[in-house]
């Protein structure tokens, strides 16, 4: 029983959160909204560093890294509300593709393409350039298909650093079908959840600290507005909040491989008490802020934006509320104490 | 990141399940704030001490078995889950019992440890009084040092109030200001005295349940040895906050106590599922959710703990999430009984009312002890935050 992370994940999070503090500052993206674009550019550095084959097995020229190390890099892209699809490129298309033995997991490895999500649980593609491929999940089949042969709508998100497109038609050629596809489909939803757990984890951090400096340096009866028990209640509230729900992520990450009942319950677990964090957090923030907080001209809207997207991706709170309710309900025999990990012995089984 | 218990750890979990399932009285027992119940629950402590029980992580010259904290909260899972009796020593053993283990000496800890870990000697803790709740650092009761026979003593004044246990038990802890004009944090030391000395009176305090679950003491010139004190002279205000630190954080509350709260308040809404709402289902699954989560959060800072982190002030979110976790799950269970949730339990034996009843109303208690939630979010703020003080 052991819930720390390995000396390699640290060093891999400190390189990556140093990367991101640096290349993705909240300037950055007030210059890309102000520009009206959401693309940082940075793709290519990220494919230098690893990031997006972190998750690739090394015979196919990735890192071959866990889920738990991943976990803290989606923490640490939350946390400068980076606009790149990491999550759904690295985390979600290419370990499926590897599963799958495909080609496409060699090329994104290398860089010659990117291959984002289309799922039954998202209605729209985030970041679709001309040049990337959709790995589709739809009812009895997976496709992967190139950007050239669908045609999308593009919608608008109120988080300007979403691109969003609604698929019209696509020529699709299956590369699974039946249960294959079904199982595929369902581990891309339980990495697309956890992951996106992780990113508003780092969404969370991050506007509690924003929230932190303003309330530092903002003055009002004379003393800094941070000095007041009801500001600094509303914030406790948000870190304690955060403090809670980030094992749970863990606990979801470190499990996601054993792929058995409980998987589905603990990523679950993992997404409501990171939305519930987030949200609370966002609320928190937008409301010791004061007016500024309502306005373009402070950055927390930015953060606050993607927090409101991704609680409803990959299965809202009401598609998660309502697995925890089929596994305590109908499921779990037993729930009480001793039963939240497993024992060695069931190890032997898996 | 390893998620899974190892097979000693199986094994360990295996020798408590049988031990108690042997030992663990079939009925539950009294109140511990009755006198009747607070010898059963005496009689209780010296059962588990008997099979070496007492208190797990302590070294064996103790009491105690050397455990590590992942077989503490193995002890603890099964304790709760065979409904074991309360803890009637929990001032001793999960508060003062570590403290001694860092700032008591050599004979302190072979003289208090063993008869506390065997529940031989009972302690309460007297930190509170009259004008000095929350703001602690204005305690005014004092301890003059004074010279008999070449004997060293402090003689002690003043009055504690809210002082759990202190009904039945025979010791007590607590600060006093020894250095005479002293302000505030400064010249406070840190004392274990007697509660049968002769100038201590205790004035036993109804609680909301109507049993003496808490005292006020009255000190009138009562005589101690000045080797009662822990630690230096002075060092009283930061010894405190370590106590308050161990009772914050890991050790007070176990995450099985509320997963085994969870679970019966998931049986309890089977049982009425047809009448209650939509909305009490999301409750229950949400306390089902959040004891987890606690279980899942004192893992990982038992892990830290293990791997040479320390515990700091972030243990005051622990007491905020448990307390108001407590809450919710006993208001959930009194909206389910209905208009049965006001029945004590007494006369009723159908509907195990009076125990959630009595959940309900210990629940009230949680963010106001050990530091109201107020403080704690305070601390938070100012310590893990870094927001500046008023």
């Amino acid at each position: 029983m052991d819930f720390t992370f390995s000396q390699d994940e640290i060093d891999l999070r400190d390189g990556a959160r140093e990367y991101f503090r640096d290349r993705c500052t909240p300037e950055v993206l007030r210059k890309l909204v102000e520009k009206n674009s959401a693309d940082l550019g940075s793709w290519s550095e990220m494919l230098e560093m690893g990031l997006v084959s972190f998750l690739v097995p090394e015979s196919a020229g990735g890192l071959g890294m866990s889920n738990t190390g991943f976990v803290l890099l989606a923490e640490e892209a939350g946390y400068v509300a980076s606009p790149e699809p990491l999550i759904d490129v690295a985390g979600v298309a290419a370990p499926v593709l590897a599963s799958l033995g495909n080609e496409a997991v060699d090329q994104i490895a290398a860089g010659t393409t990117r291959v984002v999500t289309a799922h039954s649980l998202n209605p729209y593609v985030n970041q679709l350039q001309p040049a990337d491929k959709v790995l589709h999940f739809m009812g009895d089949a997976v496709s992967l298909i190139d950007a050239s042969d669908i045609e999308v709508d593009a919608v608008e998100s109120i988080d300007p650093l979403r691109r969003l497109s609604k698929i019209v038609s696509a020529k699709s050629t299956p590369v699974a079908s039946g249960d294959e596809a079904r199982q595929l489909a369902a581990a891309a939803a339980s990495r697309g959840a956890l992951f996106t757990a992780a990113e508003l984890i780092g969404l969370t951090a991050a506007m509690i600290d924003m929230s932190k400096n303003y309330v530092v340096e903002r003055k009002q009866f004379g003393v800094a507005i941070g000095t007041f028990q009801a500001v600094k209640h509303h914030l406790s509230t948000a870190f304690t909040k955060l403090e809670f729900a980030r094992p749970v992520v863990y606990r979801a990450a470190a499990t996601l491989s054993d792929d058995d009942e409980h998987t589905g319950l603990h990523v679950a677990h993992a997404k409501i008490a990171a939305g519930d964090a987030a949200i609370n957090a966002a609320e928190a923030a937008i409301q010791v802020h004061g007016g500024i907080g309502y306005t373009f001209e402070a950055d927390l809207h930015l953060f606050m934006k993607r927090v409101w997207a991704l609680t409803g991706l990959w299965g809202d709170r009401n598609y998660h509320m309502n697995k925890v309710d089929r596994a305590v309900f109908d499921r779990l025999s037993s729930l009480g104490p001793a039963e939240t990990f497993q024992s060695a012995g069931n190890a032997d089984d898996h | 990141m390893h998620l899974r218990y190892t097979p000693e750890q199986d094994r360990f979990r295996q020798e408590v399940r049988q031990w108690l399932a042997a030992h663990v009285p079939a009925e539950p027992l009294p109140s511990l704030d009755t006198a009747e119940g607070f010898e059963l629950h005496r009689d209780w402590e010296r059962t588990l001490k008997s099979g070496d029980w007492g208190m797990v992580t302590w070294p064996t010259e103790y009491g105690g078995r050397g455990c590590d904290l992942i077989e503490w909260l193995i002890f603890e899972e099964e304790y709760y889950r065979a409904g074991a009796p309360l803890r009637v020593s929990q001032n001793g053993i999960f508060l003062l019992g570590p403290t001694l283990m860092e700032f008591g000496n050599d004979e302190q800890k072979s003289r208090f440890l063993p008869p506390m870990a065997a529940g031989d000697e009972i302690w309460a803790q007297a930190w509170s009084e009259p004008n000095a709740g929350s703001d602690m650092a204005a305690i005014r009761s004092k301890a003059t040092r004074v010279t008999e026979n070449d004997e060293e003593y402090y003689v002690l004044e003043g009055q504690k109030t809210w002082s759990s246990r202190a009904v039945f038990a025979e010791w007590g802890f607590g600060i006093f200001r020894t250095e005479p004009e002293s302000k505030r944090h400064k010249g406070l030391s840190f004392i274990l005295f007697p509660l049968d000395a002769d100038g201590v009176t205790i004035r036993p305090i109804r609680q909301l349940d109507g049993d003496a679950g808490f005292a006020e003491i009255f000190f009138d010139r009562a005589k101690v040895p000045v080797a009662n004190r822990l630690g230096d002279e002075g060092q009283g205000w930061h010894i405190a906050m370590a106590t308050a630190g161990f009772e914050r954080g890991l050790m007070l509350r176990s995450p099985a106590r509320f997963q085994k709260t969870a679970e019966r308040l998931i049986d309890l809404y089977k049982q009425n599922k047809d009448r209650v709402s939509p909305a009490t289902r999301e409750q229950v699954l949400k306390a089902y959710l959040d004891a987890e989560a606690y279980c899942l959060n004192t893992y990982h800072t038992a892990s830290r703990l293990m791997s040479g982190g320390k515990i700091g002030s972030e243990a005051s979110c622990n007491k905020i999430f448990w307390s108001e976790l407590d809450r919710e799950m006993h208001r959930t269970a009194m909206s389910i009984l209905g208009a049965r949730a006001e029945l004590t339990g007494q006369t009723d034996s159908e509907a195990d009312s009076g125990y959630w009843l009595d959940g309900y109303m210990f629940s009230l208690a949680g963010p106001i002890y050990a530091g109201t939630n107020e403080i704690q979010r305070n601390i938070i703020a100012e310590r893990c935050l870094g927001l500046p003080r008023a």
